[in-house]
């Protein structure tokens, strides 16, 4: 999978304050990227325009080749295709979360892939094994721990099997232990050499994780580093 | 700004998860059935007996639940019952004492079922309830969605207004001053929440397809209860008849 963003410029419309300002990157399968920055230099918006949520008020955003659009998005076809291929975990899980249990949360994408009902059950046994989940399937996910919602909606956008995986802050608001086990799962999803773009404050994380760290500062990709 | 009713719904939709024990009981759609069977011909019947029968069962299967359960039914039905009371006490001056018994007793029943529904089923099998009842399940997302949206927004007005709380200070009347500000923030989440879900939806391949997975099977209890909600109408019916 290639990712480019050429040029990216994007102001929010109300405050007509700017937001990206001529970034460039090309995002390779098999790196994991980390995107480091102050709030509000950007990142989330990157992310947005990424999943193909904002338009950009100019420049070009491909995938694979493909110049991707809110306006293009509206038909199905492509965008059960786009959405398949690439997964966003929100900074916010609790509003990621919708469906009446934990078991009903992992399926919902693998439904609206239209999966036999077989591969659907299969996927849900073997992310609820992987995440840890199996002893809270029945419970709403409302009813979770920051921790166990965290790990849900990770469960639940990596049952999709995505090529790509875009993670907004994945262990913010996480106590020492949950940061840790998403730090650890992290490492082991780069070893399976997915397309992984991360976004964070933690230094220690993109430290460990990324093959390629990006610092944003005032909405600019302002130094592209590969660590040590 | 009262918070009062926010704090009741994320108490009766939030925090009761963990209340509820995982024992084994006839279907949510068979529980809602009759207790919707009950209010139904509670509020039609003119004979005294019947409501009498219903309420000493009712109280029957209350006596048979642990003591922090029977507090947690009976709690709103002493509050409604005295409440109703006082309302009708003049009907008993006034040469109508029979509508006081019988209302009361009406308001009780209700309020004794709907009170032992809540403590017996989580809103989630409610919900999925509706699915066996052929609602459609879309119609069963969206309602959950809102419910859990009015919970959390519950919850973040609740912070706002004990933060507004912790500042007023000094003779600025911050509880009128407030209410409009923890409204207005309070709109604004939702709009924000509502956006948000629906992009992670749209993230997910939403497509308008969601069904409800987990499907309650036919067991010995739901034919219990069945009986007894026919047994319940036939006492209705022959009870009515004879009051004519």
């Amino acid at each position: 999978m290639l990712i480019e963003l050429r040029n990216i410029n994007f102001s929010y419309k109300d405050s007509g304050e700017k937001a990206l300002e001529d970034v460039s990157l090309t995002l390779t399968s098999g790196n994991c990227y980390t995107i480091e920055g102050p709030n509000g230099c950007g990142k989330s918006t990157l992310f947005r325009i990424m999943m193909g949520l904002e338009k950009p008020e100019s420049g070009i955003y491909r995938v694979d080749g493909e110049e991707i659009t809110p306006q293009k998005l509206k038909k199905e076809s492509l965008r059960q295709n786009f959405y398949r291929r690439m997964g966003f975990l929100f900074q916010n899980c609790e509003i990621q979360l919708f469906t009446q249990t934990v078991e009903d949360e992992i399926a919902f994408g693998l439904e609206q892939l239209r999966l036999p009902e077989s591969e659907i059950h299969a996927r849900v046994e073997r992310y609820l094994e992987r995440f840890q989940l199996q002893n809270l399937r029945n419970r709403a996910p409302f009813h979770l721990s920051g921790g166990e919602k965290k790990r849900l909606a990770l469960a639940a956008v990596l049952a999709m099997e995505p090529e790509a995986i875009l993670m907004d802050e994945p262990i913010s608001g996480l106590d020492e232990e949950g940061q840790r086990w998403v730090s650890e799962f992290l490492l082991e999803m780069k070893a399976e050499g997915r397309l992984m773009v991360i976004a964070t404050h933690n230094r220690a994380l993109a430290q460990s994780v990324a093959d390629v760290r990006i610092t944003m500062q005032h909405g600019r990709a302002q130094l592209i580093e590969k660590p040590q | 700004m009262d918070l009062g009713f926010l704090k009741i719904i994320a108490k009766i939709l939030g925090d009761e998860g963990n209340q509820i024990e995982e024992v084994k009981r006839a279907a949510a759609y068979n529980r809602m059935l009759s207790s919707f069977l009950l209010i139904l011909l509670g509020a039609f019947s003119r004979n005294p007996w019947y409501v009498t029968g219903i309420l000493a069962g009712l109280l029957c299967y209350i006596a048979m639940q642990k003591p922090k359960k029977i507090a947690r039914i009976l709690g709103p039905v002493a509050g409604s019952v005295g409440i109703t009371v006082i309302f009708l006490l003049p009907a008993a001056f006034m040469g109508s004492p029979r509508s006081l018994t019988l209302v009361t007793m009406k308001v009780a029943q209700t309020v004794t079922v709907l009170s032992i529904l809540r403590c017996d089923t989580r809103w989630k099998e409610m919900t999925a309830a509706l699915s066996n009842l052929h609602v459609p399940d879309l119609f069963i997302l969206i309602l959950d969605t809102t419910i859990r949206f009015l919970v959390i927004l519950g919850r973040y007005a609740i912070g706002i207004g004990e933060a507004v709380g912790l500042r007023r200070v000094g003779r600025r009347n911050w509880k009128n001053a407030g209410t409009a500000g923890i409204l207005g923030v309070t709109w604004i989440k939702s709009q924000q929440m509502a956006d948000e879900t629906a992009q992670a939806m749209m993230c997910r391949c939403f497509n308008g397809n969601y069904k409800v997975r987990r499907r309650h099977r036919w067991n010995i209890r739901d034919t219990g209860m069945l009986l007894l909600d026919a047994l319940v109408v036939l006492a209705f019916v022959c009870l009515e008849r004879d009051l004519k």
